[in-house]
């Protein structure tokens, strides 16, 4: 919302202004570095994010940022089951706006869980109003017991679904 | 003989068990449940372990903790190829055909059920369950009718190599 005000305080008073400049100027931007950022749920923290450098421009409110570490942490409910306690996803740059929750990430997003879970693909985009995640790269997963290849995915954060379209999976056989 | 168990042909293999066998799953969708520990597939599913190939219009397969196949649930158009290579002899196959196939990790076994039936290079058996000792590479049909070899028909429960 601020940056929507911001728009219309300079629009107002370059309307008071005599005389207007011929070409805009470049909208300012924030240039953050060493970035981090706590997403609490009550007294919970949800998540936890780092970033090297973050570029925001205020008249549209997109943002982007580089060498972007996120850590999510697990419900007290997968905990309970014995879930993942948390994800850590990486990638090289992060795109997003943070007024419509949409993120894009890219140049290789990579996912380790404490569970021992690994992930990597390309590309993948987050869309926080859906909760959805998905990436139409190919997609590998693997982790203790298992080896998997996707052409994409499709993640409902909701409820913890996710579709990987035509997918080879390699399940190993009991523990030795 | 109704209930009795008909043992089918073991293999003159008699390797040791092998522990840890992998497990492929192939199809044209996957959509993992995370919540309830299972993967659904959807079309054209193939499941392969060692020799055994399984194939079905759909799969449920349930995982542990660290993603290992405990139980995968075939259903649909169930159809089972086991490539037998006995020592000194020529490569076989046995087929089977059923509604559904489930595959237990934990005992390493293959159970077909609804309108089960088995064909070896010489016969055919209706009867279920069969199920599939895949360590021991053996064969067990309960109830089981032989069909299939004119002279062997009607034969009911009989042992049969």
């Amino acid at each position: 919302m601020l940056p929507r005000f911001l728009a219309l305080g300079a629009l107002l008073l370059g309307c008071g202004s005599t005389r207007l400049p011929a070409v805009a100027p470049p909208p300012p931007s924030i240039e953050l570095r060493g970035a981090e950022t706590f997403d609490y749920q009550e007294n919970r923290l949800r998540a936890h994010g780092f970033a090297d450098r973050v570029l925001y421009r205020r008249d549209t409110g997109d943002g982007q940022a580089e060498r972007v570490r996120l850590t999510l942490f697990g419900t007290r409910a997968a905990a309970a089951r014995g879930g993942a306690a948390s994800v850590l996803l990486t990638a090289p740059l992060a795109r997003g706006n943070p007024t419509g929750q949409d993120v894009e990430a890219e140049g290789g997003v990579a996912l380790a869980s404490a569970a021992g879970d690994r992930g990597e693909t390309l590309r993948a985009s987050y869309h926080g109003r859906e909760g959805r995640a998905a990436g139409r790269d190919p997609v590998h997963l693997w982790g203790k017991g298992y080896d998997l290849h996707a052409p994409g995915f499709t993640l409902d954060t909701w409820h913890d679904r996710l579709d990987l379209g035509p997918a080879r999976l390699v399940a190993r056989g009991e523990a030795p | 003989m109704s209930g009795a168990l008909l043992w089918l042909a073991a293999a003159a293999a008699t390797a040791p068990p092998r522990r840890d066998v992998p497990v492929q799953v192939r199809c044209d969708d996957m959509v993992v449940e995370n919540r309830e520990a299972l993967a659904r597939c959807e079309g054209h599913v193939t499941a392969v372990r060692q020799n055994v190939v399984v194939t079905s219009e759909r799969a449920v397969a349930r995982y542990d903790d660290g993603g290992r196949i405990t139980e995968l649930t075939c259903l649909g158009h169930v159809h089972v190829i086991q490539k037998l290579a006995p020592p000194g002899k020529a490569a076989l196959q046995r087929t089977a055909d059923g509604d559904r196939a489930v595959y237990r990790e934990a005992s390493r076994t293959l159970t077909l059920t609804g309108h089960a039936q088995l064909q070896q290079p010489n016969d055919r058996l209706v009867g279920e369950p069969i199920v599939f000792y895949l360590d021991e590479d053996r064969v067990t049909a309960k109830g089981a009718k032989l069909v299939g070899k004119p002279q062997d028909a009607q034969q009911d429960g009989k042992a049969h190599e």
